[in-house]
This record gives structure tokens, C-alpha cells and sequence, in this order.
């Protein structure tokens, strides 16, 4: 039905910063060719041979001899998360290199993904069901949204702002460009040769100064990171987007919606931290699920922090318990969730609930539909509780502490990521704890993902094309046509970054300086 | 007694011959109503046809099997191609026509028109009734239209009726010249303006705007001292328009340059509250890119002098049109500063200048097929549509008529891509990012002006106007033959090995032609040679932009549902929902340009209407509480 729309798209659809394991996601008709182009397997054995959904060892081939060890997931169609042939490539986590992959994949025929767009298309193609029409579209306003924070942030830092002026000094040289072209009767030179030169020259220096101080990530990566640690559904989505203020993460009504790691700036003190989201624990025998779980816990090692995220409404979760455990972490707090579907104190179980929790049910019932899923168990809790029998299925907060402070594994904070209750007291912890981290300090991180930069990148060799062509050209009128491709195409990279400039504010230009007409 | 035709054409301005032109080719009977035959094709502005922008959709509409080209090769007195130093993406034919050839040339090719009646008259009132039938327009499932055109009744009492009308009003539409303080009705100097149409389209509920565009004086040609004047001649080597003119025979005329100066910029200064466009007596919007020379010397006061173009009207004509000095001030003020210009300080105005106000249809409120959304069967082009221009004009005209054709054949409409031609450019601006003031083309509103060149046009729309039935068989052979002529070149020069040197900026059509005539005793047409060079130069830029040329092509081909409520979405941001409201696009590429719809707002429309066909598809388990947005 929607076969107009499937040319093949890629993202690099791992955390920024410091992840131990990249990932680049691949969907379309031609994902499996483009990355077998790149890709060195053992035994000769080829990706398009593959069948169904399969796991393959192999390495990537970055440069003649140069060989990344990487494992290939590939999925057939239909037999994917968007029912299209997908590929994903785990390898080193490392930015540039996956920045690197990220652009051959573009060279060799794939299109950068907008936000949203894998969800879209697993959507579109029927892997989701008419119902999740609605979370579909809320994810991707979510995701364009906190793209559009990120930038928002992103402007009022210096490097930004040295951005836009490069877009508009762009424009404005497009705009001469342009108007020695259109404005050809007019006794009017528009812009000498020299002149081109000379801004094409302050443009590429810049350029090549934000590039060189284009160490966003890795100043990231230098802010302390927190980690959200749990079984699936135990609502560290939802934790992260109260923390971060974001509706980054989407909380659908089936567990395990988070594949990927994500990460976001979150405010504690008077600094910033990043908070990573990953894949629920669980034992599932899914051997993608399983790899997600490896890097989870690979990720784990290397945080400053770790906030395990236990459900109060189910028992303690022995397999999360004993990873925890096990885990080689600086600091672990224990963040008890869902609160809101505790009683407060021994009085409301008696039945007299106190103000603002008399209608416990519906309390319940909202709790399910918007927030976190009714997982099965919690169903039941539900109807046991509609039976009549509110003290034996509902738990005391102290106990619930009290029991989670036995474990010793970490403080305890006692939260709902649904109401916000308890998020300063987190916070604040969160804050002391990490307080011997040096960087915590920073106040403003400009924070300019990977698409970004790389448009950053390719601008500056359109302006590299542009600075030849007129190296040769006597006057500009000789080659303002190409020269003009050129110019156009830098400036539409770097609108990806700062936004578009239109024709009309080029026409604008020229007419509030020019006297043009006959 | 009422006479019944296919298809009423209103107005005999260059959209509205290309209009009945291009419509009476696809075999409808056409009525073109007139208030003069002898009017029909007249030049109200200046004498000249092409140029920058406009050059190329003269081509294209040429390449269509329209009149323009064919006209101005007739009548032109001047040619010259723009840009010529610079690369052939960007040249562009220009014309000086003679101004009386040109209305005869049209109305002699009019007169050829297979089913073509002209009517003499004024159109008082266009009759429409609430439409029953919601098979027939332009859209399959158009259901907003609400009303039906039915034709049109004359202030003489006639009424003639048709399935579609083509509004081609140009200036007229409650036309109002204003010359100083004095103000006349009307929508050219001695001709009446259309006074009863104005009303009739707000009985229809089309929602008017008003626009203002200016003339020049025109002078007496014998009052001019040319030898001070910088003398402006036509191509040694004139480049025709038309595909089917082989070459341009008639003897070229010159052109003269002079300047403003001081003295003129303070005579205009210290009249300018006479000036209506000062005064406040005129408050819509003029053309930024054509200022009146109140406006220049106001806007560009540390300007010391002016151009001043001294353009024949013709051969025999004695005027000459001052093509930069546009001007509303009254007549004596005129007379005094045109005094002042050197080389002009005995001219006699046999014409004076005046600005003209005019009802304009703003676009959001037409389609992409130009037809109306209000008024099934009422299509609008040219000056109506907010633009200026009589290649802009004509370009609509052939579309409009071309549509009204297919209407009437239940076909689907002609719509022109951005990557196709520059008519397609101009229309999607006009309906997607309706203009507020006179829109007029430049190559920049060009995205792949590389690809949409004046010299293939033909190879980008004659194959299109065959298929449609546009271009008739003398037009076909003509361009099979160049067709041949270049594949020939192409062949030749892969065989003799020239092939890799094509792109490179020092090969000439002179280096070409040597090489690939060596040891044969062929000659080959310069033209086809230019033609591989051009393809040649540009091949490497075209192939980078194919990507996002395919990407828009896919984005183009999918179709947004007629009646979406774009406010019950609620994922769509506010701002989002409003301007999509506002547009109404047909098609999410459409949709993409509309100013201040980023991408994740396409995403999120794609979605939304691939759940409406879902729930078409699979009724049975879709309740609609789940489709249907809350709030």
C-alpha cells in the first residue's frame, strides 16, 4: 500500500557519548547490499545469503586494511521490527568511527533518517496495530521535540551562534550569487570574484574552527552518567522523562519498548548529568534481546551511577537484585517506583483513605491507561482489589522501603515517576553522590548530535567545491551557476543545524539592498 | 437564446489565449469573450517578452504546443539571450516585440484554433449553482467545492453557458489608474474595467485581495537625442523562441540606455505628496523587484542616477516605452523630471505613466490544478492569481485551459513538478506559499534550475504535450529530428573519443564539431553539439541532486485525503495544524513546502493517513474512538 515510501534510511541508533557498543540501524530495500559493501564476514559467507532473522560475526571494513570487529543482525522482511529488510551493526561505540559508517552508508544509497522514522515505517507496514496509531505519532513529535530543545539549548551557546553567523554570511553570498544570475540587466556587480573569495575563505576558517572545537560529544562524555537499571516495564522510561523533563523515551503498553540506549541531559544542583536509558533486564531467550541486555550491563560498568528501578507493586526482582550485585559500579541507589499505587500510611488500610487518594480504583485505572501498562500481575491486583480486599493486595510504603533497605545494595528513594513525588529527594541524592565528580560544575553543555556534525562537515567540502570553482573563474558571472549549487547546498546543511533560509529571505536580501527593477 | 460551449474563456490577455488556445487543441468548443477583438493579445506594460525566468517558460510553454513563442518570434524586433556569458543553465531568450505585430500575430494563430469563438463583450456576472454533482472536477473525491459553474451572463443581457469558465481578468477585476491625484476607472488606459465581476465573486465567496503594478511614460520617438544615449543592439545572431521558427529573419532595431540624475531625484522628492503611493491613496502592495522611481529615488537615496531603458514600441510606432522609470506622480511633474534625463530634455509624453490597482483571487484558495475550491469548474489564471507578467500569465493560461479540457474528460489534471518546468514551480509556489505581492519568476525559486534549462525544454515537456495532445505533428517531427541530431553527436563523440573532454569549461562547439566531423564528410547542426555540451557540463551536478530529486518525486506521488481535519490531530503541533489547514496541500511533498511544516510534521501526517486507509481497509476491528485524536 505505502510501497511509494521505502527507500533505505540510517541512524546510528546508539546513545552519544561513552556507550560501549555503537549500533547503526539499517531499514529498506536495499539495506542488506549497502552494508554488505562494507562488511568482511568469515568463511567468504555472504549477508545477502543469510535467511530470516540471524546473528553473524564478522568486521567491517574502514579502510584498506583496517578491520572493526562487529556482529550483523539481519532481519528479512517481513521478519523485522519495521517489516522491511533490516540490518543492525553492533561494533565499537566509539562516535567517530560510527560517524564515519554512518556517511558511507549515506555514500553508498541511504538516506538519513528523519525523527521517528523507524517506529513510522513499522508502523506503516503493519508491525503495530491501528491502536498504537496515536503513541507512533506522540514518539516522533517527542523525538523531534527534544531535537528541537537540543538545538533551542544549543543557540544560545558561542558555537552555535557562530553557526548561524556562517548560515547568514552563506545567504547573503547566495543572495549576490544569485542576483548576478537573476538581476542580469542591471547595471549592478553584485559581487567580484575577490570578494567571493575572501567570504567563501572567512567561511571555511570558521567552519573548520567549529569542526576542530566540535567536541560536543565528548564533552558530554565527560559529565557524569547515570544509568537507569531494571526489568522491563519497572517504568524507567517514564523516571527518565520526569528526570530530564523530556517525553524522550515513549512509555507504550507493552514491555520492552526500549531497545536502544537513550540519553539526555538531566539538571541536578547546579549542574548537569546525562541520564541513559536502556533495555529492560529480563531472561528473555531472544538472542536480540539478549545482545540488548550484554550491552546494558557492558554499558553499567562504565557509568558513575546506577539507579535500579524496582516496581513497588510486585515483589523484589531477585534476577535484577543479583545483576545488580554483581555489577562493578561506583554507586547504586535503589529507586522504589510507583509509589502512587502504595498506601501512605497504616490508616488507609484500614480503609479511610486520606484526602486525595479516596478514589484508590481510579487511581489504578489511570495508572494503566496512560502511564505504565497493566502487566498481568497487576491486573489481577486490580480485580482482587474490586473483590473487596484492598489490605491484601495493596502494600504499606514503609514496608516496601524497609524491605528494599534490607537488600543493602543502596539508599533508597522512594518515588512516583508518574506523579513526580519524591523526584528532589532523588535528585538531590543523585547530586551528593556525584558531588566529587569535577565536571558536575558545567553549567551549559552544548550538546550537537551526530547528524549534525556531520552536516557541519559536509558543508565545509561543499565550500571546499565552491572556493575551486571560483579559484578558476575571472568573473563571477562565469560560473555563478555551479558556484551557486554549491553555495545552496552548503547552506541547506547547515539548516539542518540553525534552520532553513528560503528563497524568498534570498530575494528579501537583495531587494532591501539593491535598487533593482526596471 | 442561450448559447452553450465546453469551456468560456474571460479576457483575451496572454493567460487567456493560451487558455482558449490550449483547450480548443484538446478538441473543446471554446468561447473567448473579448470587450475588443482587435485587444486580444495586446502588451499593456512593456514591449518585451523572456528574460530571466520568464525566458524559460516562454520555452515551456512552447514545448506545450502554446502561442507566445510562436508570437514573439513573429513580432519581435530585438532578441537577445541573457546570461550568455555565463552557464547555459541560466541563459535566457528577451525579445523587444512591436507592439501592434504582436496582437496580430496572436489573432492570426487564433484564428487557426480548431473550435474557437470569440465573443464580444463584458462579463457582468459568472452564474453558478449549489452542485449536485460531486463526480465531476479535477479531483476524484473533491467534495469541497459546493458550488458548479453554469457560465455567464454579459452586460448586454446575453448568457452563455459551459461545463468551465477560465477567469483571466488580468487588471481589470475593479481596475482603478491612478496618475497623481487623479483616479480613473478602468484596467488599461482608455479601456473600462470588469465592475460587475468583482461583486459576483464575493457573492461566490471567494475572498478578494488587491495588488498595484506601474507603467512608464512612453515618449515620442523623434523627441529623443540618441547620440548621448548608450546605444543597446540585439544578437548578431538572433535566437529564436519557438522550436518550429527555423530563423529570425525580420531586420533588429536597437535599444538605448540613459540615466537619471540629481535633478530628477529632487523634482520627484519635492513632489512626492503628490505621489499616490505617498500620499496614501493607494495602500496594496507593489512588486519589490519593480519600484517606481518615486520608490528608487525614497528607498535609494544615496543613489545619484538611475538606468533608463529607451525600448521602440515597433517598427512603425512612434512611442517609446522608458522602461525604469514606472510613476504615478501627476502628468506635469512627469513632464518636468523626464526633462531632466539626458538625451531627453526635448521629449514629448505621448502616454504618461499611471499605476494600477486590482482585485487579485489570493491563492489558498485555488488548487493545484488552478481550478477553484469554491467553485467547481471556475479556473483562474494569470494577473488574478497575484502574479505578474505576461509569461507567468501565459503559463498559467495553458495549464488552466489544459485542466478545463480534462475536467470536462473526467481525466485527471495536468500538474507540472518542480523538476519538470518552471510553470510548475511558479503555480506550486502560488498555491502552496500564497504571494502578497505581484509574484514574478526568477531562476532562484528554482531548486533543480540546473535540470530546467531554456534549451531542454522541449526535451522536458514536447514528449508530455504529445501524450496529452498539445503538440500536433509538424511540432513532433521537428523535435524527433533534434532528437536524433543529438543522439548522433553523443554517438560520435563517444566513438571518436572526445566524450571525456565534454565537461570540461574550455571545450567549444567549434573543438566538438572538428573533432566529430573529421574523416566523414557530415555536417552537424550547432545546435545539437551545444545541446551534448550543456548535458555534458551538467551531468555531474544533476546526478548528485537525483537522490533528492527521487526522494521528492515520492513524497510528490503521495496523495493527502480531500477533507482532512488537520485540527483534530492533536500530534501535530498547533502551528502545524493551522498552516496545513490553511493550504489544504494535495500532496505530503506539497505539504513539505508549506512555510513552518518541518519533517516530523510530515511523519506525523504520513501516519495519520496511513491509519485512515487502514481503517478503511479493516473496518471491522477498528473502532473509531481509537482513530479520532482527543481534543
Amino acid at each position: 500500500m505505502l510501497d511509494q515510501i521505502d527507500d533505505t534510511i540510517v541512524a546510528v541508533s546508539s546513545a552519544s557519548g561513552r556507550s560501549p557498543v555503537g549500533i547503526i540501524r539499517l531499514t529498506g530495500s536495499q539495506s542488506i547490499s549497502i552494508v554488505e559493501e562494507i562488511t568482511n564476514l568469515a568463511g567468504g559467507c555472504c549477508l545477502r545469503d543469510v535467511s530470516g532473522s540471524t546473528r553473524i560475526e564478522g568486521a567491517i571494513a574502514i579502510g584498506a586494511d583496517a578491520d572493526v570487529p562487529a556482529t550483523f543482525y539481519v532481519f528479512r522482511h517481513p521478519q523485522s521490527y519495521t517489516r522491511e529488510d533490516t540490518v543492525e551493526i553492533y561494533t565499537i561505540g566509539s562516535p567517530p568511527l560510527l560517524e564515519l559508517l554512518r556517511k558511507r552508508m549515506i555514500a553508498l544509497g541511504a538516506r538519513a533518517a528523519e525523527a521517528g522514522e523507524f517506529t513510522a515505517r513499522a508502523f506503516l507496514n503493519g508491525a503495530m496495530n491501528l491502536a498504537q496509531a496515536e503513541a507512533v505519532g506522540a514518539l516522533i513529535r517527542a523525538q523531534s521535540d527534544t531535537q528541537l530543545r537540543a538545538s533551542r539549548r544549543a543557540m544560545d551557546g558561542e558555537f552555535t551562534r557562530a553557526i548561524s553567523s556562517v548560515r547568514d554570511g552563506l545567504a547573503e553570498l547566495l543572495a549576490l550569487v544569485e542576483a548576478d544570475i537573476d538581476f542580469a540587466e542591471e547595471p549592478i556587480e553584485f559581487i567580484t570574484p575577490h570578494d567571493v573569495r575572501r567570504r567563501l575563505g572567512e567561511v571555511a576558517q570558521t567552519l573548520s574552527r567549529l569542526k576542530a572545537g566540535s567536541i560536543a560529544e565528548e564533552q558530554l562524555d565527560q559529565l557524569p552518567h547515570v544509568l537507569l537499571f531494571g526489568a522491563p516495564n519497572a517504568g524507567k522510561s517514564s523516571l527518565m522523562n520526569q528526570l530530564t523533563g523530556t517525553s524522550r523515551s515513549i512509555c507504550a503498553a507493552v514491555a520492552g519498548t526500549t531497545r536502544d540506549i537513550l540519553s539526555a541531559p538531566m539538571r541536578i544542583g547546579r549542574g548537569e548529568a546525562i541520564l541513559l536509558d536502556a533495555a529492560g533486564v529480563d531472561q528473555s531467550p531472544d538472542e536480540v534481546i539478549s545482545a540488548a541486555r550484554e550491552m546494558v550491563l557492558a554499558t553499567a560498568e562504565r557509568v558513575d551511577m546506577i539507579c535500579i528501578v524496582l516496581d513497588v507493586t510486585q515483589p523484589v526482582d531477585e534476577h535484577v537484585v543479583s545483576l545488580a550485585r554483581s555489577l562493578d559500579t561506583a554507586g547504586i541507589v535503589v529507586v522504589a517506583n510507583k509509589t502512587d499505587l502504595l498506601e501512605q500510611t497504616s490508616l488507609a488500610s484500614d480503609g479511610a483513605s486520606p484526602p486525595g487518594h479516596t478514589s484508590t480504583t481510579e487511581n489504578v485505572r489511570e495508572s494503566n491507561s496512560a502511564d505504565e501498562p497493566g502487566t498481568a500481575s497487576q491486573r489481577e491486583s486490580l480485580a482482587h482489589h474490586e473483590r473487596g480486599s484492598p489490605s491484601q493486595s495493596r502494600r504499606l510504603m514503609c514496608d516496601v522501603v524497609a524491605e528494599l533497605e534490607e537488600l543493602s545494595i543502596g539508599a533508597v528513594c522512594s518515588v512516583s515517576a508518574k506523579t513526580g513525588a519524591g523526584m528532589d529527594a532523588l535528585r538531590d541524592h543523585l547530586c551528593d553522590a556525584l558531588s566529587e565528580q569535577p565536571s558536575i560544575v558545567a553549567t551549559e553543555v552544548v550538546a550537537l548530535n551526530m547528524r549534525q556534525r556531520a552536516a557541519i562537515a559536509e558543508a565545509a567540502e561543499a565550500i571546499c567545491r565552491a572556493t575551486e570553482i571560483i579559484q578558476q573563474a575571472a568573473e563571477t558571472v562565469d560560473c555563478a551557476d555551479i558556484l551557486a549549487f554549491e553555495l545552496r547546498e552548503a547552506l541547506d546543511l547547515l539548516g539542518q543545524v540553525t534552520g532553513d533560509v528560503t528563497t524568498e529571505d534570498l530575494l528579501g536580501q537583495v531587494f532591501a539592498k539593491f535598487c533593482i527593477g526596471k | 437564446m442561450k448559447k452553450r460551449h465546453d469551456i468560456i474563456v474571460i479576457g483575451g490577455g496572454h493567460a487567456g489565449i493560451e487558455a482558449a488556445w490550449a483547450a480548443a487543441s484538446l478538441g473543446a468548443d471554446v468561447a473567448l469573450i473579448t470587450m475588443s477583438w482587435e485587444s486580444v493579445g495586446r502588451m499593456s506594460c512593456n514591449p518585451a517578452i523572456g528574460g530571466l525566468g520568464k525566458g524559460q517558460i516562454v520555452r515551456e510553454i512552447d514545448a506545450l504546443g502554446g502561442l507566445m513563442g510562436l508570437a514573439t518570434d513573429r513580432a519581435g524586433i530585438q532578441f537577445r539571450m541573457l546570461n550568455r556569458s555565463k552557464g547555459p543553465a541560466v541563459w535566457a531568450p528577451r525579445a523587444q516585440a512591436d507592439r501592434d505585430l504582436y496582437p496580430l500575430a496572436v489573432q492570426e494563430l487564433l484564428s487557426t484554433a480548431r473550435s474557437l469563438d470569440i465573443v464580444e463583450g463584458t462579463v457582468e456576472e459568472i452564474i453558478a449553482t449549489p452542485h449536485l454533482d460531486s463526480e465531476k472536477s479535477t479531483d476524484e473525491s473533491a467534495v469541497s467545492t459546493s458550488r458548479r459553474i453554469k457560465g455567464v451572463l454579459l452586460t448586454d443581457g446575453r448568457e452563455l453557458l459551459a461545463e468551465c469558465v477560465i477567469v483571466t481578468t488580468g487588471t481589470f477585476l475593479a481596475g482603478l489608474m491612478h496618475c497623481g491625484l487623479e483616479q480613473t476607472e478602468g484596467g488599461r488606459v482608455g479601456e473600462p474595467g470588469a465592475k460587475g465581476l468583482s461583486k459576483c465573486f464575493e457573492s461566490l465567496g471567494i475572498e478578494l485581495g488587491r495588488l498595484k503594478t506601474g507603467t512608464p511614460p512612453r515618449i515620442h520617438r523623434d523627441t529623443i537625442d540618441y547620440d548621448v544615449c548608450d546605444a543597446q543592439p540585439g544578437d548578431e545572431y538572433p535566437t529564436p523562441f519557438s522550436a518550429l521558427t527555423g530563423a529570425i529573419l525580420q531586420p533588429q532595431v536597437q535599444c538605448h540606455v540613459t540615466w537619471t540624475n540629481n535633478d530628477v531625484h529632487d523634482l520627484i522628492r519635492s513632489n512626492l505628496h503628490r505621489a499616490p503611493m505617498y500620499s496614501g491613496q493607494i495602500q496594496s502592495n507593489g512588486p519589490r523587484y519593480c519600484p517606481s522611481i518615486e520608490d528608487k529615488v525614497v528607498r535609494f537615496a544615496d543613489k545619484s542616477k538611475h538606468q533608463v531603458f529607451l525600448e521602440p514600441e515597433g517598427y512603425e510606432n512612434e512611442r517609446v516605452y522608458c522602461n525604469g522609470v514606472s510613476t504615478s506622480l501627476p502628468e506635469d511633474v512627469q513632464t518636468a523630471f523626464i526633462r531632466e534625463v539626458k538625451g531627453l530634455e526635448n521629449a514629448r509624453i505621448l502616454q504618461h505613466g499611471y499605476a494600477v490597482e486590482y482585485d487579485y483571487v489570493p491563492t489558498h484558495q485555488t488548487k493545484l490544478s488552478l481550478e477553484s475550491k469554491l467553485v467547481g469548474g471556475l479556473f483562474l489564471a494569470g494577473q488574478i492569481n497575484g502574479t505578474s507578467g505576461y509569461e507567468e500569465a501565459a503559463g498559467q493560461g495553458l495549464v488552466a485551459g489544459v485542466n478545463a479540457a480534462r475536467l470536462l474528460g473526467n481525466q485527471k489534471p495536468l500538474i507540472l513538478g518542480r523538476d519538470e518546468a518552471y510553470i510548475g514551480v511558479m503555480i506550486d509556489d502560488l498555491i502552496t506559499r500564497p504571494p502578497t505581492e505581484p509574484y514574478r519568476m526568477f531562476t532562484s525559486r528554482a531548486e533543480y534550475r540546473l535540470l530546467l534549462r531554456a534549451d531542454n525544454a522541449d526535451e522536458r515537456l514536447t514528449p508530455l504535450g504529445r501524450s496529452l495532445g498539445l503538440v500536433q505533428d509538424d511540432r513532433w517531427r521537428v523535435f524527433e529530428n533534434r532528437r536524433k541530431a543529438t543522439l548522433a553527436v553523443t554517438e560520435l563523440c563517444s566513438a571518436t573519443g572526445i566524450r571525456a573532454s565534454l565537461s570540461r569549461p574550455e571545450t567549444s562547439v567549434k573543438d566538438v564539431a572538428e573533432v566529430i566531423s573529421r574523416g566523414s564528410n557530415r555536417t552537424f547542426c550547432i545546435d545539437a553539439i551545444e545541446n551534448v555540451l550543456t548535458a555534458a557540463k551538467y551531468a555531474g551536478y544533476i546526478k548528485r541532486q537525483a537522490k533528492q530529486i527521487e526522494r521528492f518525486r515520492k513524497l510528490e506521488s503521495f496523495l493527502i485525503p480531500n477533507k482532512l481535519d488537520y485540527h483534530s490531530m492533536a500530534n501535530l503541533r498547533l502551528e502545524a495544524r493551522e498552516r496545513l489547514g490553511a493550504v489544504s496541500p494535495k500532496t505530503l511533498g506539497q505539504a513539505s513546502r508549506i512555510s513552518g511544516i518541518n519533517p516530523a510534521d510530515i511523519t506525523v501526517l504520513w501516519v495519520h493517513i496511513a491509519s485512515l486507509k487502514k481503517q478503511k481497509q479493516s473496518p471491522q476491528h477498528m473502532s473509531p474512538e481509537v482513530l479520532s485524536s482527543p481534543k
